[in-house]
Parts: C-alpha cells; structure tokens; sequence
C-alpha cells in the first residue's frame, strides 16, 4: 500500500478563478475610517491619539512580548505564555506510536537515519524508530529514544524531514517553511552543534494545574527547570533532542554531534 | 526577522495548496473555489497584521483556512456524501476525465465520513501539501500523534475504497 491514491488528485485552481480572484482582492482598499471620525482628525487629535496609541502599543508589546527569531534555519517564536487553541466540543485522540526497528525504518523513511553514536551514561537506546511507522508507507518523521533511570528521565530526539511536498511537480522539494517552536523570552540560547548554529533551549511549556479543564483560554506557562531541548538542522532534517533528566548542555551537544 | 509578504509570489504559491486543501475537506468544487476566496480575501485584507517573514505565512494562511472551512460548517452543518462532480475535462480523454472524477468523487464520499479532524489532516497533509510537524502546529497535536492518526486513516481510507470498488 502506498498513499499515491491520496495524492493523485490534487488539480490546479482553473486560470479564470486564479485571476478574477487576484483582481478582486488586490483592488481591495485597506479599511479606512468611517467620514464622521475622518472629519475629526485635527493635527492636534491625531498627536494625542498618536501619544495614546504609543503607550498602547508598548503596554501590549511588554505584555505579549512575542516575536520571531531564526538562528541557522531554526525559529522561534518568543511569547510569554502559551496559549492553546482547543475546542471542547472536539474530541482529542491520544494514540500510541507506532515503531519500527532501524534497518524496518531505513527502508521507509524519506531521508538518511543518522543515529547518535554517543549518549551520556546511563542513557540506552531502545532500539525502536517511533512515530506511526508502516512499513507500506514511506515517513518524513522519525522519534527515537534513549532510557533513563525511569520512564521520565530519558532522552528523545525527533526527526522530521524538512522537504515539502510540491503539488505542481508531484515531488518533494527542499523548503524553507519551517514553523517556529515557541519558546520563553530569555530561555534559549545560539550554540554550535558540528560547526553549525543550533538553539538550545532551557524549559518547557507546563500546564496550569488547578485551573480546571481544558478550555479556550487554556494557557500554558513556562518553567525553566521543565527540561533541556536543543533543536539543529542537518541537511534537509530537523532535529530536536528533548530531555527532563539531569543532563548538561555540554553532554547534549555532544551527543548531537555524535549523530553523523 | 521580519519582512513584508511578497503578495504575488506567496498568492502564486499558496493558491494550488489552500484550493486542494478545501478539495479534500469539502465535496464540491464551487464551494472549494468559495472558500479559497473566502480564505485569500481574509488574508489580504488582514495583510497588515502579518509581521513574519515568508517562511512562517503557510502556518497564518492554513489557519486562516481551518477557521474559514470551521465557519462554514458552524452555519451550514457537516459535510454531505458526495454530490455529482461536474469538472471541466482536462485530462488526455473524456474517458479518462470521467474516471478519474468518478475516483475523486468516490475519494470524497469516503472522506465525508471521516470524523472532522481525521478529514481535516487528510486535506493538510494531502491537499495543502504540509508535512507533519506543520500539521502538528497547526492542529496542536504533537508529531508523532499526526503520523499515527494519518497512518491509520490513510489505511482506513483505503480499505473503504477498495469496498466502494468492489
């Protein structure tokens, strides 16, 4: 089996569409201010209302503080809290990963495994590639993972191929979209993994508890002491290595840069 | 780093994607053209609020697009089953077009009793092109889950059809 019957569908909007629909909207003017407030835009109103919307402005950006940040093809997205887009009505589905062996893995994924060749001590890999692997289907992720000394303390890092699937030539192709990892202000840092610049990150999002059930206004806050997560691209792949053990940044960096 | 949105070439890329992504989420092509523009007119009118650089617009646009296709479904219910496909014959043969527009047609029908999200990923992944860690941004899943969930559905996709062919 294979996905192809999924793909194959895919249609270019019809060239009449494709223009009317650019016509109309880029004659589109920007909203403009309705006559009676126009009317009063003295110079003198619109200083004030230039003051106001200053300190507006400056209030909202030290509350938010949120901002986009690329270092060596990474970004992240520097906010303050997290918030999470959840509908109630919407059931959630939380399902288990599926695995392969390395050598099952090799045969699907859609780029080269380069595996760690070093970990801290104490830490051993388990031997599975994770993430809804089927050997019938060809992947552009990989989890894999190192134990700890229990189920909380081990190390994982994810692999996802950064190529995007181009519907006009029905191929992949090497991408620039990268989304951003949101992060907190202060918590992350440029580092080098194998020559290249790379983000390590200190914390993670946490989850409010005690503020009762997952609602539209669920917020995430960050704790720095959460876990150590250091993101760097090889080639067309995104890794992240994620760890709430006892690790240091310099024992991290190695290990990544043992993955060649 | 932040730059302005190269509105022709973003609209040049992102058209194909978001008009594939309403293709494999609703089941005509009139309301996939509708809600194309629906989602490129929001789009451009909110242009100003936009302040990444070009990289990040697939993450704004697609969300865009999932509050518009959310919107729709708020005021007009779910999706029905598959109504007749009328397309234009493009392809080598009107054989050829009928056939694959009767696959299409039969695709969809087996789409539209998906639950929302299984369907909502399938047109991400198979309409808009995304990979799966921008599914997982987009839908708040983490990677892994948005690999396991398409892999499943893909399979559970698949195994209707063969049923609908047989």
């Amino acid at each position: 089996m294979n996905d192809e019957f999924l793909t194959k569908f895919h249609k270019a909007p019809r060239a009449e569409f494709a223009d009317a629909l650019y016509e109309r909207i880029s004659r589109e003017p920007q909203p403009r201010l309705p006559g009676t407030l126009a009317n009063k835009l003295t110079f003198r109103n619109a200083a004030v209302a230039f003051v106001f919307l200053f300190l507006i402005a400056a209030c909202v950006y030290a509350v938010s503080e949120k901002r986009w940040n690329k270092i060596g093809g990474i970004y992240v997205e520097v906010q303050r809290t997290l918030k999470v887009d959840y509908n109630p009505e919407e059931p959630q589905q939380y399902v288990e990963s599926e695995c392969l062996s390395i050598a099952e893995a090799g045969e699907i994924l859609r780029f080269e495994l380069h595996m760690p060749a070093w970990a801290p001590d104490g830490f051993m890999f388990d031997g599975r590639v994770c993430g809804g692997m089927d050997l019938e289907r060809t992947s552009d992720f990989a989890g894999l993972y190192w134990k700890g000394a229990d189920e909380y303390s081990g190390i994982s890092i994810s692999l996802q191929d950064l190529r995007r699937f181009n519907i006009s030539t029905q191929e992949y192709e090497n991408a620039p979209a990268v989304v951003g990892h949101p992060v907190a202000p202060g918590s992350y840092e440029e580092v080098q993994v194998n020559g290249k610049p790379a983000v390590l990150v200190r914390g993670d999002w946490a989850e409010p508890w005690g503020t009762g059930p997952l609602n539209q206004d669920y917020e995430f806050k960050w704790d720095k002491k959460r876990a150590l997560q250091l993101y760097w691209v090889d080639g067309d792949v995104l890794y992240r290595l994620y760890t709430r053990a006892d690790v240091s940044a310099e024992d991290v960096i190695r290990m990544a840069e043992s993955a060649q | 780093m932040v730059e302005e949105i190269n509105w022709e070439a973003a609209y040049k890329e992102y058209l194909p994607r978001v008009y594939n992504f309403f293709r494999y989420r609703v089941s005509n092509e009139a309301l996939a053209e509708d809600l194309t523009a629906a989602t490129f007119e929001k789009a451009w009118r909110g242009r100003s609020r936009f302040r990444r650089d070009l990289s990040a617009f697939s993450t704004w646009l697609f969300t865009i697009a999932r509050n518009v296709a959310a919107d729709h479904f708020r005021r007009r219910g779910q999706d029905v089953p598959l109504e007749a496909v009328h397309e234009q014959p493009d392809p080598a043969t009107l054989e050829e077009t009928v056939q694959h527009n009767q696959d299409f047609a039969q695709l969809r029908a087996v789409l539209s009793q998906l639950p929302v999200r299984e369907r909502e990923l399938i047109a991400l992944k198979y309409g808009a092109g995304l990979n799966n860690r921008e599914i997982a941004r987009l839908a708040r899943l983490s990677e892994s889950n948005v690999g396991t969930i398409l892999n499943r559905t893909v399979e559970k996709v698949r195994v209707q059809m063969e049923v609908n062919h047989e």
